[in-house]
C-alpha cells in the first residue's frame, strides 16, 4: 500500500480534530477521517489506534468503555482540556507549515 | 472512574492491556466488515480486506498491545501519584485545623527522634563507623603483650611494646599484611611566651599505607626518612594545623616548623578529620625514630628494655587472627633479648582497635551504648504519647469518620488518609528533630566528650538516614494503629450520639499511659544510679584539693652536642636549683596562695623505687609501688594533702644535714601496722642512709581516680634521686588558676631568659577525663529521664482531661445531688494516680531486674538501690499528681445546670 507519510506526521492533530466534534470509538474516528479525506487515508487503520493510545498516554484524550449503536462494547475517546489546547496549538502550527510548503512549491518568480 | 483503578489495576499486568486491545480491534473489524458487506463484498473477502486495511491483524495487534501497555502503566502510576498528593493535601488540611494538637505531636516527636539521632551520632562515632579515612577498620588489630609479671599474680595485658619487639614483628610477621607502630608525643611549637604545646604522634612509615589514608596535600614520609636511629626531621601536619598555621596555603609544603629542639620540614598535610587509629585529634605525625631516639636510646630498634610503642597490623587475606597471634608469639619468644622470665614467656594477643591500653573497650563507649538504648526508650514513650493523642483525636473525629463512611468512602482509603496524617506529622516532627539533634550533638561533643575528634558534621548521612528511618517507622506506628481502631468500631452510636458526651475511653489509652510511666521509672532509676556514682566520684578523697592548682613545666634548650657530660650535669643542677628559687618568687605573686616543687608528684609521673625498713626482711607486696617523690616545703599545703601525724617539711629540712622522710597512710599501715611510724627508719633504693620518718600524710592518687593504694615516700627536694629531673612547679591560686597562668609564665621567663618555654596545665583538667564516663551517664540519663517524665506527664494529662470531658455529665449530676467539690477532685486524682501507680509498679520491677546490668559502669553505688528507687517513684508520683491537678480542678468547677443542659 502506498503510504502517505505527510499525513502520518499530522495524524495526531487530525484525530484530535475528529474528537473535538464528539466522543467517538476508534472505528468512528477512522471513518470520519476517511470521509473528510474523500477516500482512504493511505494509512494502516492501526495507525489511528496507535495515535489514540499515544495521546491517551499523554493525557490529550481520555477513554471510557461504552456501547456502540450496534450494541457492541466499544472504547470511546474524548478530548481532555489539555487535548483541546494541544489541538489549537497544533492546528496553527500545521497550517502555517502547510502554507509555507505551498508557497514554496507553487513559487512565482519575484519580478524584482 | 479514576479512583477505581487504584486497587483494581495492577500496574504491570500486560494481559489486561491485551484484552482491551482485542475488544477494540474486534469492534473495529466488525464495523469494517459490516461496511464492506453493505458495499457488496462477500463475508470472507470483506473480512480479509478489513484485516488488510488494518495492516495485518497479527502485526497490528502486536504493536498496539505494546503501546496500550505502556499507556496503562503510565496512567496508573500518574493516578497513584495524584492520589498520594490528594491524600497529603487532605492530611495537611486536617492537621492545620487542629494546630494545638499538631504542635504537641510535633514537639513530642522532635524530642523523641532528636534524642535518638543525637545518641546515634555519638555511638556511631565511638563504636560503629571507626576512625575517619581508615580503609576497612575491622581488618585492623592491636597487638597486646600478656605476661604474668609476678609469680601467682594475675596475667597483665598491655599494649606498649619495646622497639626490639616492634622491629622483630615488623620484619617477620607473615600473617599480617602490614604492621605499624605509633606513640603519642607532646611537643612544643616555637619558644618563649608564644610557645604552644602540640599533640603529635610519632609513627612508623608503614602507618599511613596500613590505614589506607591519602594525603590532602604533599606526601607522607617514607621508610628512608623514618629509618633508625634518628630518622629525618619531617612532619605531616593535620588539616587543622595547616589551616591554623598556614591559612591552608600550598606554601606549607617545604616550610620549617620549630618543634622542640629541631626544625621540622613539612612534607604533607593529612586529610581533614584524620586521627590515626584512635579518635583523639592530633596536630601532626613525625617519624617514630625521632621520638624513640630522643626519649629512649639511640639503638631503640633493637632494645627490649623500655615498652612504649603501640603496635597495629592488618591481617593478611589468607590468615586468621588466631594464626597471626600464634605467629607473633613465636616471633616474640624467638627474638626477645631480656632477662625477665615473665617477658620471655609472654604471649601476644590481638584486639580490636577500639581497645585501649589494656585492651578494654573505653567506659565512655559502654555508657554510650546504654544511652542508645535509653534514647530508644524515650522514643517509645514519645510514640506512645503520640498514639495516645491520636486515639483521643480519632475518638473526637468518630462522627466525621462515620459520616464519611456513610457517604461511601472506602475503609481502605480512610485508613490511608489517617495514615497519611500520621506520616505528615512524623515528617514535620522528624524535621524539627534534626534541629534538636544538632543542638544536642553540639552539647555532648563540646562538654562531655571533648577528647574525640568531631570534625565531621553532627548531621552526617548515616545520622540522617537513621533519623529518616525512625521517622517513617514512627509515622506508620502512630498512624496505623489508631486508624485501624477508628474505623473498626461500630458506627451507629457515633452517628446518633451526643456531641458533648464523647464515647467512653478505651482501655488502650490507659495501657499506653501506664507503659509510659513504667519506662519513665526505668530511666529515672538509671539517671539516679549515674548521678549517685558521679556524686560518689566527686566526694571521693583524692588526697588533693585539685580545683585551684596549676602545674608549670619548665623547658630549657638541650645543650649543644659539644658540651661534656660534666658540663651537662652542671647545667642540669643549675636548672633544678632555679626551680626552687622560682617557687619562692611565684609564691610572692598576687593571686598565688602557695607554690612548691614536686618531682614525681600527683598526676605528673611517678618514680618507682625499692625500700627497706628495720625489722622486716621484705615489705608486703602491693599491686604497684613503692613510689618516691621529692618535694620542697609547702608541697602538701599547695596540693591540699592532709597531714595525718607528725609534721610536714620545712625549709630547714631541704638544707639540713639530717635525712628525713614523710610517708603516706598506706605506707604507715603496711610497714608498721598498729604501731607508731614516727621516728622510724626507711632505707630507699638500696641506700644505707636512715631516713627518719617525721610525718604521715593522706594517700594521694598518682595516675587515675580509681587505683590501688600504694606505698609512697616523700623526701626533701634536695635528696631527690640523682637520675630524675624535670620537676614541675605546683601553684595554688587564691581564685581561679586560669587567672594566674599568664603572670606565672611571664615571671618565669623574666627570671631566666634562656628558658625555651613554660607549659602550664590545670590539675583539674587532668582529673576531668577520669570522671567523664560518669558525667556522661549522669547528664544524658538525667536529660533523657526528664524528657521522658515531661512527655509522659503530658500523656497522662491528656488521658485524664479526656476522661473528665467524658464524665462531665455524670460529674454534673453528682454535684447536683450534693457531692462535694473535694470529692470530685479526689475522684479525678485517684484516677490519675491509679494509672501512674500501675506503671510505677511495672517500672520498679523492670528496674529491679535490669539495674544489675548497669553495675560495671557504676561507682560505689549498689544497682538495686532502695533510696534511688524510692526517689524515682516519688518523682513519677509527683508528676502524675501535677498532670492530674488541672483536669481535677476543671472537673470540680463543672456547674451542674450547665452539664445537665448540654445533654
Amino acid at each position: 500500500m502506498e503510504q502517505n507519510t505527510v499525513l502520518k506526521g499530522t495524524l495526531d492533530v487530525l484525530v484530535l480534530k475528529a474528537l473535538s466534534r464528539a466522543s467517538m470509538h476508534g472505528f468512528e474516528v477512522t471513518e470520519w477521517l476517511e470521509r473528510q479525506a474523500g477516500g482512504t487515508l493511505g494509512l494502516d487503520d492501526s495507525a489511528v489506534y496507535q495515535a489514540l493510545y499515544r495521546m491517551e498516554k499523554r493525557e490529550l484524550v481520555a477513554a471510557e468503555w461504552g456501547v456502540s449503536e450496534k450494541n457492541r462494547r466499544a472504547r470511546y475517546y474524548e478530548l481532555t482540556e489539555q487535548g483541546r489546547a494541544h489541538l489549537e496549538a497544533e492546528t496553527a502550527r500545521v497550517l502555517s507549515y502547510a502554507e509555507l510548503v505551498r508557497r514554496i512549491l507553487t513559487e512565482q518568480e519575484d519580478p524584482a | 472512574m479514576k479512583r477505581r483503578r487504584w486497587f483494581r489495576l495492577p500496574v504491570t499486568d500486560r494481559r489486561l492491556s491485551a484484552r482491551d486491545v482485542d475488544t477494540e480491534l474486534g469492534v473495529h473489524l466488525a464495523e469494517r466488515v459490516d461496511r464492506l458487506m453493505a458495499a457488496g463484498l462477500p463475508e470472507a473477502e470483506a473480512r480479509a480486506e478489513a484485516e488488510r486495511r488494518l495492516g495485518g491483524l497479527a502485526r497490528a495487534r502486536y504493536a498496539l498491545v505494546r503501546e496500550a501497555w505502556e499507556r496503562d502503566v503510565r496512567l496508573s502510576l500518574l493516578e497513584r501519584l495524584r492520589g498520594l498528593l490528594d491524600d497529603v493535601r487532605y492530611a495537611a488540611r486536617a492537621v492545620s485545623r487542629e494546630r494545638g494538637y499538631a504542635a504537641v505531636v510535633i514537639i513530642t516527636l522532635a524530642l523523641g527522634i532528636g534524642a535518638n539521632a543525637t545518641m546515634f551520632g555519638i555511638v556511631d562515632r565511638l563504636l560503629l563507623s571507626g576512625p575517619a579515612h581508615v580503609v576497612n577498620p575491622d581488618g585492623l588489630h592491636r597487638l597486646y603483650v600478656n605476661a604474668q609479671l609476678q609469680p601467682e599474680g594475675p596475667v597483665t595485658t598491655a599494649a606498649p611494646m619495646s622497639g626490639g619487639a616492634f622491629t622483630a614483628l615488623r620484619a617477620n610477621l607473615t600473617s599480617m599484611e602490614n604492621v605499624a607502630g605509633y606513640v603519642p608525643w607532646g611537643m612544643t611549637l616555637g619558644s618563649g611566651l608564644d610557645a604552644r604545646p602540640l599533640s603529635l604522634v610519632a609513627v612508623s612509615a608503614s602507618f599511613f599505607p596500613l590505614l589506607g589514608v591519602r594525603p590532602a596535600l604533599g606526601r607522607f614520609f617514607d621508610e628512608a626518612e623514618a629509618a633508625p636511629p634518628e630518622g629525618a626531621r619531617v612532619i605531616v601536619i593535620s588539616h587543622e594545623l595547616w589551616q591554623r598555621e598556614f591559612g591552608g596555603s600550598a606554601d606549607a609544603i617545604g616550610a620549617t616548623l620549630p618543634l622542640g629542639d629541631h626544625g621540622y620540614t613539612v612534607v604533607g598535610v593529612a586529610p581533614a578529620g584524620f586521627t590515626g587509629v584512635d579518635l583523639e585529634p592530633s596536630d601532626g605525625w613525625v617519624p617514630l625514630a625521632n621520638q624513640a631516639s630522643s626519649m629512649n636510646s639511640a639503638n631503640w630498634d633493637s632494645w627490649w628494655m623500655s615498652s612504649f610503642i603501640w603496635v597495629v597490623g592488618r591481617i593478611a587475606p589468607d590468615a586468621t587472627p588466631e594464626r597471626a597471634a600464634a605467629e607473633a608469639t613465636a616471633i616474640w619468644r624467638e627474638n626477645i633479648d631480656s632477662r625477665s622470665q615473665p617477658l620471655q614467656e609472654a604471649t601476644i594477643t590481638l584486639g580490636g582497635i577500639r581497645g585501649g591500653l589494656e585492651g578494654n573497650e573505653p567506659m565512655e563507649a559502654q555508657v554510650a551504648r546504654w544511652l542508645l538504648a535509653v534514647s530508644a526508650i524515650v522514643l517509645a514513650i514519645a510514640c506512645a504519647n503520640v498514639a495516645n493523642l491520636y486515639f483521643a483525636r480519632g475518638l473526637r473525629r468518630r462522627r466525621e469518620i462515620a459520616v464519611r463512611l456513610t457517604l461511601g468512602i472506602s475503609r481502605a482509603r480512610l485508613i490511608r488518609l489517617l495514615l497519611m496524617e500520621g506520616m505528615l506529622l512524623a515528617v514535620l516532627g522528624g524535621t524539627a528533630a534534626l534541629l534538636v539533634a544538632w543542638w544536642g550533638a553540639e552539647l555532648v561533643r563540646g562538654t562531655l566528650l571533648p577528647d574525640v575528634d568531631w570534625t565531621t558534621s553532627p548531621l552526617n548521612t548515616r545520622v540522617l538516614v537513621m533519623a529518616a528511618g525512625v521517622t517513617v517507622l514512627v509515622g506508620v506506628l502512630t498512624g496505623l494503629v489508631p486508624a485501624l481502631q477508628a474505623t473498626s468500631r461500630r458506627l451507629a452510636p457515633a452517628l446518633t450520639g451526643s456531641v458533648h458526651a464523647p464515647p467512653a475511653p478505651g482501655r488502650t489509652r490507659n495501657v499506653l499511659a501506664a507503659m509510659q510511666a513504667a519506662f519513665c521509672v526505668l530511666l529515672l532509676v538509671g539517671a539516679g544510679l549515674f548521678v549517685n556514682s558521679l556524686a560518689a566520684v566527686e566526694r571521693m578523697d583524692l588526697g588533693v584539693d585539685a580545683d585551684r592548682v596549676l602545674l608549670a613545666w619548665l623547658q630549657w634548650p638541650v645543650g649543644a652536642e659539644t658540651t661534656t657530660i660534666e658540663q651537662q650535669a652542671e647545667l642540669r643542677q643549675r636548672q633544678e636549683a632555679f626551680v626552687t628559687q622560682a617557687a619562692a618568687r611565684i609564691q610572692a605573686l598576687p593571686g598565688v596562695e602557695r607554690a612548691a616543687v614536686g618531682l614525681g608528684g600527683t598526676f605528673a609521673g611517678s618514680f618507682g623505687t625499692s625500700i627497706r625498713v628495720d625489722g622486716r626482711d621484705s615489705i608486703p607486696r602491693l599491686p604497684s609501688g613503692p613510689y618516691v617523690t621529692a618535694v620542697t616545703a609547702g608541697y602538701f599545703e599547695t596540693l591540699g594533702t592532709p597531714l595525718v601525724r607528725g609534721r610536714v617539711f620545712e625549709a630547714a629540712d631541704d638544707a639540713g644535714a639530717e635525712a628525713v622522710v614523710i610517708i603516706n597512710r598506706t605506707a604507715a599501715e603496711t610497714l608498721w601496722p598498729g604501731a607508731d611510724p614516727l621516728e622510724r627508719c626507711v632505707y630507699i633504693s638500696g641506700d644505707a642512709t636512715c631516713n627518719r620518718v617525721i610525718g604521715v600524710v593522706g594517700d594521694v592518687r598518682r595516675f587515675a581516680i580509681i587505683e590501688e593504694p600504694a606505698i609512697q615516700v616523700y623526701t626533701p627536694y634536695s635528696r631527690r634521686p640523682a637520675w630524675a629531673s624535670g620537676a614541675p612547679l605546683y601553684v595554688r591560686a587564691s581564685l581561679r588558676p586560669q587567672l594566674i597562668e599568664q603572670s606565672v609564665r611571664r615571671e618565669l621567663h623574666s627570671m631566666d631568659p634562656s628558658l625555651r618555654f613554660v607549659r602550664t596545665t590545670l590539675l583539674a583538667d587532668q582529673l576531668a577525663p577520669h570522671k567523664r564516663a560518669w558525667t556522661l551517664g549522669a547528664m544524658l540519663f538525667g536529660v533523657c529521664g526528664l524528657l521522658a517524665l515531661t512527655i509522659a506527664a503530658i500523656g497522662l494529662y491528656s488521658v485524664i482531661a479526656y476522661l473528665v470531658l467524658h464524665r462531665r455529665h455524670e460529674i454534673g449530676v453528682r454535684v447536683a445531688l450534693g457531692a462535694e467539690r473535694r470529692n470530685v477532685v479526689g475522684m479525678v486524682l485517684r484516677q490519675a494516680l491509679g494509672i501512674a501507680g500501675v506503671g510505677l509498679a511495672i517500672g520498679i520491677v523492670a528496674a529491679f531486674i535490669a539495674a544489675p546490668w548497669l553495675e560495671p559502669l557504676l561507682f560505689d553505688t549498689a544497682p538495686r538501690n532502695a533510696p534511688i528507687f524510692a526517689a524515682a517513684a516519688a518523682t513519677l508520683a509527683a508528676a502524675a499528681l501535677v498532670a492530674g491537678v488541672v483536669p481535677a480542678w476543671r472537673a470540680a468547677r463543672v456547674a451542674p445546670t450547665e452539664a445537665l443542659r448540654e445533654s
